[in-house]
């Protein structure tokens, strides 16, 4: 124990946390693919290895992986039990007519043509394309802020925390917050009147051509703490230094945010990004459930709420099903498009 | 948390001749001013609650005049609030603890490991993120009502853990695999230790920080679900915080002010929690993302 | 161990030792369902209601029924779980599925009800002839085949109340309420050139173009249309529908402006009880009456029917029928209790309760509703004509939402109203299967 714990105290003196010099010199070396593998030697899974190419003989090789049991195991089990079983049911279940509890016949694939067929559908594709539209906003605002607050702000640490705060609030809870701010006779509308803007009140939720871009920006509101937080990290790992010579050699705010900072945080903005946008397909179905319901009409609905609405409101679970089979595709599609445009961006 | 002093020099202002610290001033104005937009929804939230409906109804904006507390004791009445806060604090607090104690050992595994197994555990967490819960819910319900787990605040404290693992998988295990190198491993291993001693005295301490910021947005993430915890629980006395406050929406709906306040009391405790525990958290994220 | 990490292990087990403790002792009871034993040796039966949302102080009404039950029934505990509209659907859904959940449960009568008659017991052999003399709003309570699902708890019927004042200052005579649609077109008009907005309402929640749809279906759909309407067979796309939902869109200029906005719950009451503007549709709760009268002034608050449209089929009626009932769910294992509780909740004691304390409008024909609102005994007296009959029980709940996120859209012509309603038929048709069979 106590050769061990000297040994420790070496070890944790070199291995650095966060955003020391040198290891924002290993990392800004070592550009890495948006799936980060540690780079170098092989698995030390094998108890009793010893180094260098010899493979340890067969017993120990299943000891070793009798020892990843215990790592995995547990989440493994759990994770398959509680959701991937119970999803690959209800997944499969697109090709009936699903009513739980009872007589379910098989449908074939009618589920996927009615929703194909179905205008409603559409709309609500359409409206999936649109909510994409706000990954520029999503993204830009915690940026630029997380810039911001990098550049001799005092007060950066108390900001951050404060814009930090929305993310706390439950996306249930998001609609029942932004209701009355966001009303005809609301906290907006109100405001604009009061200050003799009042040209400029509107229907945000209650017009069909305003309530996404209104939608986008409430989750805006909600997120760009999470960013800040993100992007101030990835920040630190920037060489102070090349935002030196940047300024030195003339280069403009601007200038210094598009060639130096954007690329040096590459990997994190891809992979905020991928978040956002997956959000788009997978998580917005709180906020519209408790703020709009999908209305006015279905000009605000997402893809998830629509199954919700599919499967417990018009009780149609094999149609839900099947839309969560489309909504599936659609997400692994743009986690894919994610890693091919993240791999090509990194080696440029 | 150091704001790294990155100068910009030559800028804009800088050539207009404005003095430097005339410059700092307006930025940290300008950078309080920033926070508004994002505070001041939290404070109309609470003004309406403490509003008659009279008040509410005349001067939207303005304070309270007079506060009154009426439009909580309702809410805290007739929905059972303080109950449920107790109940929303075992299945969070199980949920944080569970995604923890599940991912971490996993994280660590991947964080080590090159084999193709690997790709099946990301993979698994994967498809738990990216699958509507709504699909998933119900069948599970099924099993569970099989088992007379429903109603269960255990249980679904248990799930909520399950759930938030893919959080607390993908922070750890890029943490991990920075800051804890395969040198670091191998010395240990040449040294004597085997992985589960790496894992326990040296993964593990390093990364409190991360894990506290997993387990804190683990339990901020269980606290805010009403859909799982709608299908799983029956009585009443059962219910979570956010189940409660937001069944106030009723088809029937009723007072903006009252279901203001059921929602003050809903994330009162969140916003506590995170009041105090902010800088552990933000570092944690920072601490476990910044590449 | 280190100690940072030591510490970590000291709370974090300290905090999971308390948490397993408080969450043992929180679980004990497990899950919920009809087998969980009440106190010593009692039954208990779960109820799951939505009615006591329905308006502030009914919760204390539905404690003191239950409470009168269990002192007539002492074999049994009422396990009372109040959930709102909404989350009903779901938990239902959820309960059927796992075949396990409470014995009675608040469901909508006709079409609505029927939608969960996977989970329901139909009821048509417990009532007997004398529950059928005493409970009329029986007579409307079947679904599609004539099975009953729901009981009939309560009566509804459409009213409009006005702001005599308001009239006068339109130069209408305040103590004349319009009766044919032509003569409420014609007042409303009035009232618009006098600056007045005529009528108090929103478009935002839906209700209001449905609880206009319902009394004016009513006239125009003959006895034989109506049955094939309840027993599913007739298209929301035919001519009928086509005609009602235009004269609705046609009430669009009478509104505020920004009536797609507002709410039903509780904009257009608030706005009328305000005096912002002259009429305001209501299915009464009572109470809703009263509390114009509270803040109108009692003289200044008038209530008329749903006037009658050029083609009603029928003499002058209101739209009236049954409200949300009670339903016995299959999985349940005391179906005597679930039946004992329900003949109680249906009994002339228990609907005198619900008159005197909640001002609910009884089924027993036995129950008294003693009053001396003059307002209020008119609409007593206008519910109990004999040609009163609805058709809301044959929408299906979730058509209806099709209805309520597009009235809106309806309302400012952005939407057609023949679109909006041949989604509404499409979805009924593909609800067939699930609600026919």
């Amino acid at each position: 124990m106590g050769g061990a714990g000297g040994g420790e105290a070496e070890l944790r003196e070199t291995t650095s946390i966060g955003g020391g010099p040198r290891q924002a010199m290993t990392r800004a070396a070592n550009p890495v693919g948006v799936d980060a593998e540690p780079v170098s030697s092989d698995s030390l899974t094998s108890t009793a290895s010893s180094p260098g190419p010899s493979r340890p003989p067969r017993r120990t090789r299943w000891l070793g992986r009798l020892a990843t049991v215990p790592y995995i195991a547990p989440l493994l089990i759990s994770a398959v039990a509680v959701v991937v079983a119970p999803a690959a049911f209800g997944l499969s279940r697109s090709l009936f007519n699903w009513q739980p509890g009872t007589n379910s016949p098989f449908t074939g694939i009618s589920n996927f043509k009615l929703l194909a067929e179905s205008s409603t559908f559409h709309a609500i594709l359409v409206n999936e394309g649109y909510y994409l539209l706000g990954l520029p906003i999503w993204t830009l605002l915690p940026l630029l802020i997380a810039v911001f607050l990098f550049t001799r702000v005092r007060v950066a640490g108390l900001v951050r925390m404060l814009i930090f705060l929305p993310v706390v609030v439950s996306p249930a809870l998001l609609g029942i917050m932004f209701t009355p701010i966001l009303a005809p006779e609301g906290l907006v509308n109100t405001t604009l009147q009061k200050t003799g803007l009042g040209g400029l009140a509107r229907p945000w939720i209650d017009d069909p051509s305003l309530v996404k871009p209104t939608i986008i920006l409430v989750l805006a509101w909600a997120n760009v703490g999470l960013g800040v937080a993100i992007f101030t990290a990835a920040l630190t790992s920037i060489q102070p230094d090349l935002l030196d010579a940047a300024a030195v050699n003339g280069a403009g705010s601007w200038q210094r945010i598009r060639y130096v900072i954007v690329p040096g945080i590459k990997r994190t903005l891809i992979l905020w990004m991928t978040f956002q946008a997956l959000g788009v397909f997978l998580w917005l179905f709180g906020l519209i459930y408790s703020l709009t319901a999908g209305g006015p009409g279905n000009s605000s609905a997402s893809i998830d709420y629509d199954v919700f609405t599919n499967t417990i409101s018009n009780g149609l679970f094999g149609v839900g099903a099947a839309e969560s089979v489309y909504l599936l595709a659609m997400v692994i599609l743009i986690a894919v498009a994610a890693w091919v445009i993240g791999r090509r961006w990194s080696h440029d | 948390m150091t704001s790294g002093a990155i100068r910009l020099r030559g800028s804009a202002a800088e050539r207009r001749g404005v003095g430097r610290r005339g410059r700092l001033v307006l930025r940290n104005l300008g950078a309080l001013g920033l926070c508004i937009p994002f505070v001041y929804p939290f404070y109309f939230l609470i003004i309406s609650a403490l509003k008659t409906t009279q008040n509410y109804a005349t001067n939207r904006l303005g304070l309270p005049h007079p506060v009154v507390f009426s439009q909580f004791n309702s809410a805290w009445r007739s929905a059972s609030l303080g109950q449920s806060l107790l109940n929303s604090a075992i299945a969070a607090g199980i949920g944080a603890v569970v995604t923890v104690v599940l991912s971490a050992p996993a994280a660590d595994w991947c964080a080590r490991t090159k084999s193709r197994t690997k790709n099946i555990v990301l993979g698994t967490v994967a498809c738990m993120w990216m699958i509507p819960t709504i699909i998933w819910v119900i069948p599970m319900f099924v099993e569970l009502s099989r088992a007379h787990l429903t109603d269960n605040l255990l249980v679904l404290g248990f799930i909520y853990g399950v759930t938030n693992t893919p959080l607390g998988v993908y922070l750890l295990y890029a943490y991990l695999a920075d800051a804890v190198s395969p040198d670091i491993r191998e010395a240990a291993i040449v040294a004597g230790a085997k992985p589960r001693h790496v894992f326990v005295r040296i993964c593990l301490p390093i990364a409190v920080p991360v894990l506290s910021t997993i387990a804190a947005l683990a339990f901020v993430w269980a606290w805010g679900d009403v859909l799982i915890a709608a299908v799983l629980l029956q009585s009443q006395s059962k219910w979570t915080v956010t189940l409660a406050a937001t069944s106030f929406v009723s088809r029937y709906g009723i007072s903006i002010q009252l279901e203001a306040a059921a929602a003050i009391i809903s994330m009162l405790p969140m916003i506590v929690i995170f009041a105090i525990g902010q800088r552990g958290i933000i570092k944690g994220l920072t601490v476990g993302s910044g590449r | 161990m280190r100690t940072p990490y030591r510490r970590l292990m000291k709370s974090g087990s300290a905090v999971l030792a308390t948490v397993l403790c408080a969450a043992a002792a929180a679980s004990c009871g497990g899950s919920s369902g009809s087998h969980s034993q009440g106190h010593a040796g009692k039954k208990t039966l779960v109820v799951w209601q939505f009615w006591s949302g329905f308006a502030a102080g009914l919760q204390p009404l539905q404690k003191k029924l239950d409470a009168e039950f269990e002192a007539k029934y002492p074999q049994y505990t009422v396990n009372d779980v109040p959930i709102s509209f909404t989350q009903m659907g779901t938990k239902l859904t959820a309960a059927i599925a796992a075949g396990t959940g409470p014995n009675i449960v608040s469901v909508f009568p006709g079409v609505a009800g029927a939608a969960y008659r996977n989970g329901l017991i139909p009821l048509q052999s417990y009532i007997t002839a004398s529950d059928r003399k005493n409970w009329r709003l029986l007579a409307e309570a079947a679904g599609p085949g004539g099975s009953i699902l729901s009981i009939p708890w309560s009566e509804y019927g459409y009213f409009l109340y006005y702001n005599k004042k308001l009239f006068k200052k339109a130069g209408l005579n305040p103590n004349v309420a319009p009766t044919t649609w032509q003569q409420f077109i014609k007042d409303c008009q009035v009232l618009k050139s006098h600056g007045i907005t005529a009528l108090s309402g929103g478009f935002k929640d839906g209700y209001e173009w449905e609880w206009w749809a319902y009394p004016l279906l009513d006239q125009l759909m003959s006895p034989a249309v109506t049955k094939s309407w309840l027993d599913y067979n007739y298209p929301i796309t035919s001519p009928v529908f086509q005609k009602v939902w235009s004269y609705i869109k046609a009430l669009g200029p009478y509104y505020a402006k920004d009536a797609f906005g507002l709410t039903l719950y509780n904009d257009a009451y608030n706005n009328f009880y305000a005096g912002k503007a002259a009429m305001v549709l209501d299915a009464p709760l009572v109470s809703n009456v009263v509390a114009s009268q509270k803040a109108l002034g009692t003289a200044n608050v008038g209530v008329f029917p749903v006037p009658r449209l050029p083609g009603s089929l029928y003499p002058p009626f209101v739209d009236a029928g049954p409200n949300s009932g009670w339903g016995i769910t299959r999985w349940t294992t005391d179906t005597r209790g679930a039946w004992d509780y329900i003949n109680f909740m249906e009994g002339a004691k228990a609907q005198n309760l619900m008159w005197s304390l909640g001002h609910i409008i009884p089924n027993n024909v036995q129950s008294v509703t003693p009053t001396s609102n003059p307002a209020i005994q008119s609409i007593l007296t206008a519910i109990k004509n004999p040609v009163n009959h609805t058709i809301y029980v044959g929408f299906p709940v979730s058509v209806l939402a099709i209805n309520e996120r597009y009235a809106g859209e309806m309302i400012t012509g952005r939407t057609s109203t023949s679109s909006v309603l041949k989604m509404m038929e499409q979805l009924r048709l593909q609800l067939r299967p699930k609600i026919v069979g």
